[in-house]
């Protein structure tokens, strides 16, 4: 078995350099680590990581950069689970995490808490990134120095450097809504799509997709509802309201957000619940309380707590075994009825 | 920090001895035992797992008890990746599995393989069992030695002394099949279900739930149809030729509570009856996925397979390795897969 002392010797550099290298820390020149992974590729070599972390007791510090979690935004600390999980299992590793929020509602291109996380970035081994504000995000990873690792969760930002992205994809859980709706609406009908924030580009793929699936089924017409950007309980009410008086047959209505919940209490006071399907997003409390009384039919869920998971997982492949890891991760779409929500949410916990 | 030394000191007792009791292995005198876990209690002992798999030079086996891979449509092989996967991981932990393998409709191939692993249980450190034919395994989990632990995955035997189970709610899947049909079922008539004998609790649960689902909705009548699968391997062709036979037109839902779906799901296509027949099964095997694409089955209720295979690896390993709590029962989230949401759930 090749040890870091034959590496050193292989590429002619002191045992130190060699840890810098493998462990990306401290400078090095071009030249000498170049020099140094051919020959860690050459002689196989593998670091003992259970030695190391016996040795070491390393602590590997993250950023989480991800919308604050407030009322109808309780999506966002779904990650944490899993996060939490993958600290506990990495034994002989200190996996701490710093969180950094930033709010999802402001309009800013830069938020205070970018900067912050910034100026502390040198503290950090990688960084988790939630980029629900695409805008927002873009400027926040244009400033991440070359060769940091960072992972995004949730969705993904083309064109960047990251290290992977782990996520759902939109427009594929917009065409399963549909054929839920396809397979289950029994009349020939009109089915409501109610958008809130119809500038975010995850909630809009997953009307695209949604459409997609019912463009040229003559059975089924889609219609399009905007909310405004703030997803407000009135605005919500406002609209269903709007939607139950003014379309003659209605069969179902889609809410490609997390306020799935907020229609379903209007449906439930306005007492057509059961007559309209109703199909929406995230296992968030108040979404499952709505599912367990049959005021929603259906959720579709993208695994937060396995993308925070993978997520640490992602970054400790990458920094501690030194694995190739995938730079698209698409996880599994689940379909949650009242029948089987409590495993979901056991898993998550 | 406490070491091992010092509980050994304090228990008067060897190193040795405390590693026994700390693994539950070898003997020890129950009152030993009992000092030196007061012990361990009191100063709040920790053993440092790595450094103890690095020293010890210990290895771990654990043997697998499961039908052939190739049976129920290949459906084996799903746990078995999993089992594959969670040895990878653990390969640094010096941790090895070994298969034995039975034919499931054979109960002498399964004695056979129950008598291999109890003539050679000092190989073994634990075992993983999938308690298929749940009569004969009855007896066998009976004559398993009390310090050799096991985990039960796929189905649960009540009774058993298993450290944990790993597998589905087998009832409440059947509920969730019933609501699937009822919501994918818009004409009144009759919804088949088949059921092998010889019979086994896991299926026959989900049945029982399936049905318990089905009460109060007028519309829709169960038939079940049983079928002896030890006495003839053709029996499903068959079955299929009674049910359409029988029910004509009548036939408005096929519930396949197990993994061999696909020949079902063929049949009624050939027939040009699966857009009037909705097809519930279980289990994500090739052939099954593939009748999901082409629309033939329109729902799979899929129980987490690999996971099951690599979690109940894992559980043997916090138990025995890493002296761990282990939950007791550990129900798999119910997937349900259709065809739009079928390829990321094949990784």
């Amino acid at each position: 078995v090749a040890t870091i002392a034959d590496i050193a010797e292989a590429a002619g550099v002191s045992r130190g350099t060699v840890d810098r290298v493998l462990h990306n820390r401290g400078k090095v020149s071009a030249k000498n680590a170049e020099r140094i992974r051919a020959a860690i590729t050459n002689l196989d070599y593998k670091p003992n990581i259970f030695a190391r972390g016996l040795s070491l007791s390393k602590v590997l510090r993250f950023g989480v950069l991800i919308p604050e979690s407030r009322a109808d935004m309780s999506y966002f600390s779904l990650p944490a689970q899993g996060i939490e999980k993958a600290q506990k299992e990495l034994i002989g590793y200190q996996v701490k995490i710093d969180y950094y929020y930033y709010d999802y509602f402001s309009d800013m291109q830069e938020q205070k808490v970018c900067q912050q996380l910034l100026d502390s970035i040198d503290r950090l081994d990688g960084l988790i990134i939630v980029p629900a504000l695409s805008r927002l995000a873009e400027n926040f990873v244009r400033q991440i120095p070359p060769g940091f690792p960072y992972v995004f969760i949730d969705t993904h930002l083309p064109d960047t450097h990251c290290l992977s992205s782990i996520r759902t994809s939109p427009r594929q859980s917009g065409k399963l809504a549909a054929r839920l709706m396809d397979m289950l609406i029994h009349q020939p009908g009109t089915v409501a799509v109610i958008r809130g924030l119809p500038e975010n580009f995850l909630i809009n793929d997953r009307v695209c997709g949604f459409r997609e699936y019912f463009e040229g089924n003559p059975r089924i017409k889609t219609e399009v509802f905007d909310a405004d950007r703030t997803l407000d309980r009135t605005i919500f009410a406002i609209i269903t309201r709007k939607i139950v008086s003014g379309i003659g047959d209605l069969r179902g209505i889609f809410v490609p957000s997390s306020t799935t919940h907020l229609v379903a209490e209007t449906l439930d006071e306005l007492k057509v619940k059961g007559k309209v399907l109703l199909i929406g997003y995230d296992l968030t409390a108040m979404n499952v309380r709505c599912l367990k009384d049959d005021s929603i039919d259906f959720l579709i869920s993208q695994r937060p707590e396995t993308q925070g998971y993978e997520s640490v997982y992602t970054l400790y492949r990458h920094l501690i075994l030194k694995e190739e890891v995938p730079a698209d991760v698409e996880l599994p779409l689940d379909i949650v009825v009242r029948e089987n929500v409590d495993y979901y949410i056991k898993v998550a916990k | 920090v406490i070491t091992l030394d010092e509980v050994a000191r304090l228990a008067n007792v060897s190193r040795g001895t405390v590693d026994r009791v700390i693994h539950g292995r070898g003997r020890v005198s129950k009152e030993t035992a009992k000092r030196v876990k007061a012990i361990i209690k009191q100063v709040n002992y920790k053993p440092n797992i790595l450094a103890r798999s690095l020293s010890l030079a210990r290895t771990f086996n654990f043997g697998v008890l499961l039908p052939y891979a190739n049976q129920d449509g290949n459906y084996w092989l799903l746990p078995r990746h999993g089992v594959e996967r969670a040895r990878r991981d653990l390969e640094v932990y010096k941790v090895s599995v070994s298969y034995v393998e039975y034919d499931k409709y054979s109960l002498s191939s399964f004695n056979a393989a129950c008598d291999e692993i109890l003539e050679n249980r000092g190989d073994f450190d634990g075992l993983l069992i999938a308690p298929v034919l749940s009569e004969a395994m009855a007896k066998f989990i009976k004559r398993i030695p009390a310090n050799l632990p096991y985990v039960f995955f796929d189905s649960d035997l009540p009774n058993a002394q298993s450290l944990t189970y790993i597998g589905e709610d087998s009832r409440q899947s059947g509920v969730l099949a019933a609501r699937l049909m009822r919501l994918s079922v818009h004409k009144s008539g009759t919804i088949a279900t088949v059921r092998v004998v010889p019979r086994n609790d896991h299926i026959d649960e989900r049945i029982q739930g399936f049905t318990k689902g089905l009460l109060g909705d007028e519309r829709l009548k169960l038939k079940v149809y049983e079928c002896d699968r030890q006495a003839d391997p053709d029996i499903f062709s068959k079955i299929f030729s009674r049910i359409i036979e029988e029910q004509g037109e009548k036939l408005q839902g096929l519930f396949v509570p197990m993994a061999t779906v696909a020949p079902f799901a063929r049949a009624l296509r050939g027939l040009g009856l699966s857009d009037d027949v909705s097809l519930i099964g279980y289990d994500l095997t090739e052939e099954n996925a593939q009748c999901v694409r082409d629309g033939s089955i329109r729902f799979l209720i899929c129980q987490r397979s690999e996971y099951q295979g690599y979690e109940s690896v894992n559980s043997l390993f916090r138990h025995i390795v890493l002296n761990q709590p282990v939950e007791t029962r550990k129900f798999v989230p119910l997937d349900i897969i259709t065809r739009e949401n079928i390829d990321y759930h094949m990784e």
